[in-house]
């Protein structure tokens, strides 16, 4: 292993699979509260499966690929699709002139609710229609199989666990399997719905509640990570603090992520219009300087008043 | 109720909730077709807003083109023996302009800013590159950046035409909201075909979730052979539904913006790039 605190992620993907295991052998395990921590934890192993594929865990490529497997079977899909979903074509918030293909405008209803909940059933084929022309270009055959190998092992896995015993991998392994994969899809549209991703600063909106950064191993600080990939999640909060914090505009830093999905999927009917969240970052000021220039601004037009 | 019901009334609710989304999802095409088809009503003659069909007799442009769609295309080479592969880029259209015959009146068209609608059947003739054009790109097309490559799609004399705008004393300009468009296709039969395409869809949907739920908790055993079955169709639902959605709405993209893509295997006759 590369380095010591990522004994933390392994630990993650650990305990995911063992709850899968517990539910699946042991009867008395088949309750709520251990199917609450499965999705808990499987949602958790889709951030280390983020994490690895930025900055593999092992100096074993034997050992990385067992980790692939392991975190493709945990969510049901060959976790090496990330290669060109995720690290080239989000991070470059594009494909060569066409949209990212989780760009959150593949949501297109007006009642807001709806999107996220429809969110993942349409950037997931996209997802991998554009994976599966992207693994053809000549010199992609090690992707290929490793793809293949993914998809073998994460759907032949579940095929037999579901003939094993049907209804109890229906209910207590393919809904953790799901809920991981769907929320790890649906992430995109929450922290780039509303930004402006060709901003220098203003591209992603960050988590930045304590609670959730140490529950989610720092991955609420979106804007740096999409602009130092391979920084490793340990140094991401510090980075953040003296990179983004000053420079972007306040409205994308958010306290909590759970009053934020409230607020915005449950309390909020409609799609909200976008705010000019970069106008800042172009005027030359530093956001906060410029909520405060209006401010006072407004204090001195009221008080003339 | 054992928790093992609850879970299965819930994948059983989420189901239903991703065809009904779905659904919902390509209804918004439809309604989008539904006012492109009032928006471009067929006009008796060129006489007015609306639509009319005719004939290219004459048009303005390079080799007497009257308009041309361009699409640009990224080339690399495929992990096949010596394959292309093209993935589109950025779209663009020139209206030239000419002259067009309208029933018994011609209508004259200049150049100005329009949407190009070109015909699936020509753009696909246009897709394979000549072999010198292949040759020549097959070499950029290994490195990592690729190639580029433009797939024009013209409309040309003798070529029939649908244009839909304002039509006044003889003269096709945009209509009151600003909309031009030169098409190779019937706009209104188009958009028709793909409304059925979205109610098609939406039929699949309802009735693909209702015989999987039938089956689940219908008739039969509880948890038994038929169950297990209704379940199997519900989980080929869940899984499949949602590419045939992205399907649907990729179909129902304006002929002008509809994805090409496309692959081609090296033309005979030449050499083998390195």
């Amino acid at each position: 292993m590369r380095r010591l605190a990522d004994l933390r992620q392994l630990a993650v993907v650990a305990i995911y699979l063992c709850l899968l295991g517990a539910m699946f052998f042991v009867p008395a395990a088949r309750n709520p509260v251990v199917l609450l921590l499965a999705m808990l934890f499987g949602w958790l192993s889709m951030l280390v499966n983020h994490n690895v594929m930025h900055l593999a865990l092992f100096d074993s490529k034997a050992a990385n690929t067992a980790l692939r497997l392991a975190l493709s079977f945990g969510a049901m899909f060959p976790v090496s699709s990330l290669i060109p979903a995720h690290n080239i074509i989000h991070h470059h918030f594009g494909e060569d002139g066409l949209p990212d293909w989780a760009d959150p405008k593949h949501a297109r209803f007006k009642w807001n609710l709806a999107n996220i909940l429809h969110f993942p059933n349409v950037i997931g084929p996209i997802t991998f229609d554009g994976t599966s022309r992207w693994g053809q270009v000549k010199g992609r055959a090690p992707f290929r199989a490793a793809y293949g190998m993914e998809s073998a092992f994460a759907f032949g896995l579940t095929g037999a666990l579901l003939l094993w015993d049907f209804w109890t991998t229906l209910c207590f392994i393919m809904i953790p399997q799901l809920f991981s994969a769907r929320s790890f899809l649906r992430i995109n549209i929450i922290q780039h719905e509303g930004t402006d991703t060709t901003s220098r600063y203003n591209h992603s909106r960050n988590f930045v509640g304590t609670f959730t950064n140490w529950l989610w191993m720092n991955g609420g600080y979106h804007t740096i990570h999409h602009d130092h990939p391979t920084l490793h999640w340990t140094e991401l909060k510090a980075a953040h603090e003296q990179e983004v914090a000053p420079k972007m505009h306040p409205s994308l830093a958010e306290k909590s992520f759970g009053w934020y999905l409230i607020r915005t999927y449950l309390l909020t009917l409609w799609r909200p219009a976008p705010i000019d969240v970069a106008a800042a970052e172009r005027g030359g000021a530093a956001p906060q300087q410029a909520v405060a220039q209006e401010l006072h601004s407004n204090s001195t037009a009221a008080a003339a008043v | 109720m054992s928790f093992q019901l609850f879970l299965a009334g819930f994948l059983l609710f989420s189901v239903w909730i991703v065809a009904l989304l779905s659904a919902a999802d390509v209804l918004i095409d439809f309604r989008r077709l539904g006012a492109l088809r009032r928006r471009w009503t067929p006009l008796s003659s060129a006489d007015g807003t609306g639509l009319v069909v005719g004939t290219i007799v004459e048009g303005k442009g390079p080799d007497g083109v009257f308009a041309v769609h361009h699409l640009e295309q990224r080339v690399r080479a495929l992990d096949r023996p010596n394959t292309l592969g093209f993935w589109d880029r950025t779209r663009a259209a020139e209206l030239f302009g000419g002259t067009v015959s309208v029933g018994s009146t011609s209508v004259k068209v200049d150049a100005q800013p329009a949407q190009v609608w070109p015909s699936d059947e020509r753009q696909a003739q246009a897709l394979p590159l000549p072999a010198t054009q292949f040759a020549a790109l097959a070499g950029d097309a290994q490195k990592a950046a690729g190639a580029l490559r433009r797939l024009d799609t013209p409309l040309k004399a003798q070529d029939t035409v649908y244009l839909a705008g304002t039509f006044r004393n003889g003269v096709l300009g945009p209509a009151p909201d600003g909309g031009l468009l030169v098409s190779a296709v019937d706009p209104n039969g188009w958009a028709s075909a793909r409304q059925n395409l979205c109610l098609g869809f939406v039929a699949l949907a309802f009735g693909w979730a209702s015989l999987g739920t039938a089956l689940a908790v219908g008739a039969g055993e509880p948890w038994g052979l038929v169950s297990k079955l209704g379940a199997v169709v519900l989980i080929a639902l869940f899984l499949g539904l949602t590419p045939l959605c992205v399907k649907v709405r990729n179909a129902c993209k304006t002929p002008d913006e509809r994805d090409v893509g496309g692959t081609q295997a090296q033309p005979t006759g030449l050499p083998h790039p390195a």
